[in-house]
């Protein structure tokens, strides 16, 4: 989730359409407000999720646009040419290796090359 | 601090007690063990979230010899072989390289299973299961 602003709010005034965090009672209520707008925005580009020490790091791009495209392109090249398996899966949840970027794939997943246990 | 906020301190200890609950909040929804896990749970089937939720392991099919694996909860000896009466055969351990969060490493580990069995298990290494640990 990505919060992109945040304010005071006194009694208890929220916005409608998002989500918040009350921290404390009385007047003084610290609200924060999550776009959701701003989520769903980054969702309808394209992700390429890389597995890292902090959990994943992801990179969007837009699809349409050229030069994100081609990053995007080098940026798959880079990943699978150091050992990375890349993996996409369809909405029931079926998983397959794709060995050649697809730029029509809406989510891209990267793990590191397996080693035995 | 006493300089700061010697004019108003009951404003101030507030405003440091709603930083602190805030820091706590947001460090434990996204630290990596959160993360990977939210990543997880999204790359399961339906079937496979909701016997992670209720079991915190999931089945997964291998994808060459259809055989099934039980993917635990973990990050090293957490998947197991089963056969067809549900008993546990024998252990396989193989993980992504590098320092990952377990939901990372499990995830990993079904992509491989679902995707490439055979590749898994030549890497992977065997170990016998002790039935009192988990069964």
């Amino acid at each position: 989730m990505t919060v992109t602003d945040s304010r005071f709010v006194r009694n208890g005034q929220k916005q409608p359409r998002s989500l918040g965090l009350e921290l404390c009672g009385g007047t003084s209520i610290a609200y924060f407000q999550i776009h959701v707008q701003a989520q769903r925005q980054e969702s309808s580009m394209a992700t390429q999720i890389v597995m890292d020490h902090t959990g994943d790091t992801r990179h969007y791009f837009d699809a349409k646009d050229a030069q994100t495209l081609a990053k995007a392109e080098e940026r798959f090249k880079e990943l699978t040419r150091d050992g990375f398996t890349a993996a996409v899966r369809t909405a029931a949840g079926e998983v397959s290796r794709v060995r050649s970027f697809d730029p029509t794939a809406e989510e891209t997943l990267f793990f590191p090359r397996l080693v035995g246990g | 601090m006493v300089f700061l906020f010697g004019r108003y301190p009951v404003e101030a200890r507030s405003l440091i007690r709603v930083l602190r609950r805030l820091s706590r909040i947001f460090s434990s929804r996204d630290n990596s063990e959160a993360r990977s896990q939210r990543l997880l749970r999204t790359w399961l089937t339906p079937e496979q979230r909701a016997q992670f939720d209720a079991k915190r392991y999931f089945d997964v099919i291998g994808c060459d010899s259809r055989k099934r694996y039980r993917i635990y909860y973990g990050t090293a000896t957490n998947v197991h072989e089963i056969d067809v009466a549900g008993r546990p055969r024998v252990g396989w351990c193989f993980v992504p390289d590098g320092y990952l969060a377990a939901g990372d490493i499990m995830l990993a580990q079904k992509i491989s299973l679902e995707t490439n069995e055979v590749g898994a298990l030549l890497i992977a290494n065997r170990f016998p299961i002790e039935l009192s640990r988990r069964y």
